[in-house]
């Protein structure tokens, strides 16, 4: 195997084993606003495999976005809030939980071990970048014209109805 | 058989499952909206794996696809934050649990 696959190979596992990491953390942290940070942490190096997986684009909006807007909504709501530590769940409810999810977990990577991935990568150079970006901008401005429309219909609705929530009041 | 389409795929099942069990065990308004965003962003990274090593990148229609998951997910973080507020100003604590005003009282 050639050195760069293999730097290559490092690379992307390093960057999975972080994203479970973060993933778990962001479960099991007992304190909320730790939660959150592990959240933005695991949002972040999403967006870096979009990147290294040659969707640019979708990586720089994910960090923007996602790690940057979510993220920070969180906190402030968080800020709002007095500081509380989680209501842990009863352990007899966890167990079965965690019994299923290791079932589930087992026969899909059985599963996934019958499909051989193959490695079908297209090059793409720096060059090809602008290129993608001029056809992301004109299949959304053309053929995903009237999804756009109801993407920013959901979104306004969202708005009216995030002020509406809020300001209900106790009686 | 280790290659990095194989690592995704499995990074992605591991998030998913990850939020699966963040649903299923967590009461807190917060964690359950957590655990639904690494649902989402499960989703969102098998797309674009698929997308990269299965198919040619010339139909962006996956890229574009995600996009539009991220725009979704921020608008349903949005509502979930102020469900958030809301429940800890009506019933002083953040937990799902604690709301019965649908539920029938049994009379």
């Amino acid at each position: 195997m050639e050195l760069g696959l293999i730097i290559g190979l490092s690379v992307i596992v390093g960057l999975v084993a972080l994203t479970i990491l973060s993933g778990i953390l962001a479960i099991e942290s007992g304190e909320m606003m730790h939660a959150v940070f592990f959240l933005g942490v695991l949002l972040v190096i999403i967006g870096e495999l979009y990147i290294l997986l040659g969707a640019e684009f979708v990586g720089v909006v994910q960090i923007l976005v996602y790690a940057g807007g979510v993220t920070v909504l969180m906190l402030f709501t968080l800020l709002f809030i007095p500081r509380t530590k989680e209501r842990l769940e009863k352990p007899f409810m966890r167990i079965p939980s965690l019994i299923t999810v290791i079932l589930l977990l087992s026969i899909i990577l059985m599963s996934i071990g019958y499909v051989s991935p193959r490695a079908a990568v297209p090059e793409i150079g720096y060059e090809n970048i602008v290129e993608i970006l001029r056809n992301i901008a004109e299949l959304l401005v053309v053929d995903y014209k009237p999804l756009i429309g109801i993407v920013a219909l959901v979104i306004f609705i969202v708005m009216i109805a995030s002020a509406y929530i809020s300001s209900v009041k106790r009686e | 058989m280790l290659n990095e389409a194989f690592i995704l795929i499995i990074t992605s099942v591991i998030l998913f499952i990850l939020g699966i069990y963040g649903l299923s065990t967590r009461r807190n308004a917060l964690k359950m909206l957590i655990s639904i965003e690494l649902l989402i962003n499960a989703a969102a990274l098998n797309i674009i794996t698929f997308a990269y090593y299965f198919y040619s990148l010339v139909s962006l229609d996956a890229q574009i696809f995600v996009l539009f998951i991220i725009a979704l997910a921020a608008a349903e973080a949005a509502i979930g934050l102020s469900i958030f507020l809301a429940l800890h100003r009506l019933y002083g604590v953040p937990d799902l649990d604690v709301v019965s005003k649908l539920r029938e009282t049994g009379e």
